[in-house]
């Protein structure tokens, strides 16, 4: 028995004429609602899908930034494995140079009034640091610079004939010692590093 | 069935138009409550099932692909269909059990057909759930045993068994009815 026929009638058959009543605007309400209630959702699931991306981003992009400054510890470290680096003070004209050298730069650093306390809050584009000079004492009473002797580290900003960023450059005021070098410069690191803090 | 401007009234229906929805809605409204009332004891529950069976409809409407209104129609009529059937399996009202009879026996409910559309429907909706839904798969929508077995999750032979006995009562309904007019 075939009751097609049915189907297509009972489809196109009032509520009424099937037998039955149903609030139509009652049920549109409902649905009304619901419809909002998504659209409300979907808007409340875009910010918080929003929201989720910019915490997965976020902390990448303080990451990168984070990078930049373990980058300045990472160069440090670097001069620490390349040190000691020896500069042979022949006679006491270098010597006598290199205090100069180093009294000006200091000199210089300071009439910027840049510390190394302001290292961190640098916007640094590039790093670049000087090989640290170490006098090495060859005979007695030549000057000897050693890393244990360092009381301050200082930084300086220069401006690069290329590019946009800024160069810092690094370096560390010595103090006379007649001592052998020995140098140290896991000590040079951590004080800068605690200066950062 | 419906209106010419359906299409129109889909396409600004997937655009989010809360007035071409509801005009959607009004047109469809009252076929796929009858739809609904085929499957559902309560008028209640059928109102349930068509509020669910819109929204889902609206949901995915996005995704449907008009081609004519017959298929839409069929699209939303089907999309009532499972939301009847979920909504049955949900209250566990349907318990479908297969019972050993000789089912190729033919059971005629040719009167079926001499029955006014709302006597028929009344008639239906008082058997049993399980009888009434392979019943109006069956024999309303047009689906196969093999359709129905995977649409309840039941055996095709618990689907033929189920058929039969829906028109065994159905038949021995008309029959008390034909002679309660005859006394």
């Amino acid at each position: 028995m075939a009751l097609n026929r049915l189907s297509e009638n009972l489809d196109q058959l009032s509520g009424q004429e099937l037998g039955f009543e149903f609030d139509e605007a009652a049920v549109w309400a409902k649905l009304e609602s619901r419809l909002e209630n998504r659209k409300s959702n979907v808007y409340w699931w875009t910010v918080a899908a929003s929201l989720l991306l910019v915490l997965i981003f976020a902390p990448y992009s303080l990451l990168k930034k984070d990078r930049s400054e373990a980058l300045i510890m990472t160069s440090i470290e670097e001069v620490a494995k390349e040190a000691p680096q020896e500069i042979e003070a022949l006679n006491a004209d270098v010597s006598h140079k290199l205090k100069r050298h180093i009294a000006s730069e200091i000199g210089l650093l300071e009439s910027r009034g840049v510390s190394s306390l302001q290292l961190a809050e640098l916007p640094i584009k590039k790093l670049s640091l000087e090989p640290i000079a170490i006098v090495k004492q060859e005979k007695k009473n030549k000057p000897v610079f050693a890393a244990k002797d360092i009381s301050i580290i200082q930084a300086s900003l220069e401006q690069p004939s290329i590019g946009k960023g800024r160069t810092m450059t690094i370096r560390a005021q010595w103090q006379n010692s007649t001592e052998e070098s020995n140098v140290n410069y896991q000590a040079l690191k951590i004080k800068l590093y605690e200066k950062n803090k | 069935m419906l209106r010419l401007n359906t299409k129109d009234l889909i396409d600004k229906s997937k655009s989010g138009n809360r007035k071409a929805q509801q005009q959607l809605f009004s047109q469809l409204s009252a076929p796929m409550m009858g739809v609904c009332v085929r499957y559902m004891k309560s008028t209640e529950d059928a109102e349930d099932v068509l509020l669910e069976g819109f929204y889902k409809m609206f949901k995915s409407l996005k995704a449907f692909t008009y081609e004519s209104e017959p298929a839409f129609f069929g699209w939303v009529k089907r999309i009532m269909v499972n939301e009847s059937l979920m909504k049955l399996r949900k209250n566990k009202e349907i318990q479908l059990l297969a019972i050993n009879e000789d089912l190729d026996q033919e059971v005629d409910v040719s009167p079926l057909q001499d029955l006014e559309v709302s006597d028929l429907l009344k008639v239906i909706r008082s058997i049993p759930v399980g009888y009434r839904t392979v019943f109006n798969l069956y024999e309303i929508e047009g689906y196969s045993h093999q359709e129905i077995s995977e649409q309840l999750g039941v055996s095709i032979g618990t689907s033929k068994s189920q058929l039969f006995k829906a028109k065994k009562l159905l038949r021995e309904m008309l029959e008390e009815k034909n002679e309660d007019y005859g006394s």
